[in-house]
């Protein structure tokens, strides 16, 4: 497929919980289209911090100071509803 | 599996953490409360209860599941003595906003609260967990069991079917 490694910045409140859950559920969904990610896992509020270089940002909750990098704002990781959908989101976003 | 270190179910989820058909007045009082059991337990010092408020006002945790509404109010690792798994099982829902767009509120009647210390190691059990949460049916069961041990056997069998597809997968 793609050469070299794409990086996705994974952001939620506390980088402990919630980031955990999908930085995990994105990598192997990735994995199983044969797409290989590098997954950064940050606060929120480390976003500004840490974007530099990302192809792009999954968060579950508002984050601010993201440049040119892409945004997708989204639970569906979680609650499971709407989860196929944004993993294509993902991939178009990342080719 | 990997290593030792691994947290299992059965290290983060106990059945005197599990309490049923309890009632509270607001998310606050919820928090507040249930936070304040995981310090008394020993699980978490005290300032893991103002953490925890501060948290949830920054970062709303109730997740809009098709059906019952779930909460999983966290904060970080800085006042976790050990890992746990509070869950309460509401006798009336109360009030949260909802962790996909804070300006709307859910009537939560299931707390998830986690206590987590180590995270390098709780990332499967976490995923797991999460994944039983999104099966509507297995939150209709915890809302109709009759007791906690109930509660406890549900989140038990589905952890384990759950864990065991996803490491086959």
């Amino acid at each position: 497929m793609m050469k070299g490694k794409k990086r996705i910045l994974v952001a939620c409140g506390t980088a402990i919980a919630t980031s955990t859950v999908v930085a995990r559920k994105i990598e192997e969904e990735l994995t199983k289209r044969g797409i290989d990610v590098v997954i950064t896992q940050c606060k929120a509020a480390e976003v500004p911090s840490k974007v530099d270089g990302q192809d792009l940002v999954v968060t579950t909750t508002f984050v601010s100071g993201t440049g040119n990098v892409p945004v997708i704002h989204t639970v569906s990781f979680l609650t499971g509803i709407g989860m196929e959908q944004d993993i294509e989101k993902i991939v178009e976003y990342l080719k | 599996m990997m290593g030792s270190g691994v947290l299992q179910f059965k290290d983060l989820v106990k059945e005197d953490l599990i309490l049923s058909g309890i009632t509270y007045l607001d998310k606050e009082e919820a928090l507040r409360e249930m936070a304040g059991m995981l310090v008394e337990k020993g699980y978490c010092r005290p300032p893991f209860i103002d953490a925890i408020l501060a948290r949830e006002r920054a970062h709303p945790s109730a997740l809009p599941m098709p059906g019952h509404k779930i909460a999983i109010p966290h904060t970080d690792a800085t006042y976790v003595n050990r890992s746990a798994l509070l869950f309460a099982r509401l006798e009336k829902p109360v009030e949260f906003r909802s962790m996909g767009d804070p300006n709307e509120t859910l009537e939560v009647s299931m707390i998830s609260m986690f206590a987590l210390k180590e995270k390098k190691l709780i990332g499967d059990l976490l995923e797991t967990l999460i994944t039983v949460y999104q099966d509507e049916a297995v939150l209709n069961a915890i809302y109709d069991a009759p007791d906690s041990i109930e509660i406890y056997r549900i989140l038990q069998k589905h952890v384990q079917e759950k864990s065991k597809t996803m490491d086959t997968r």
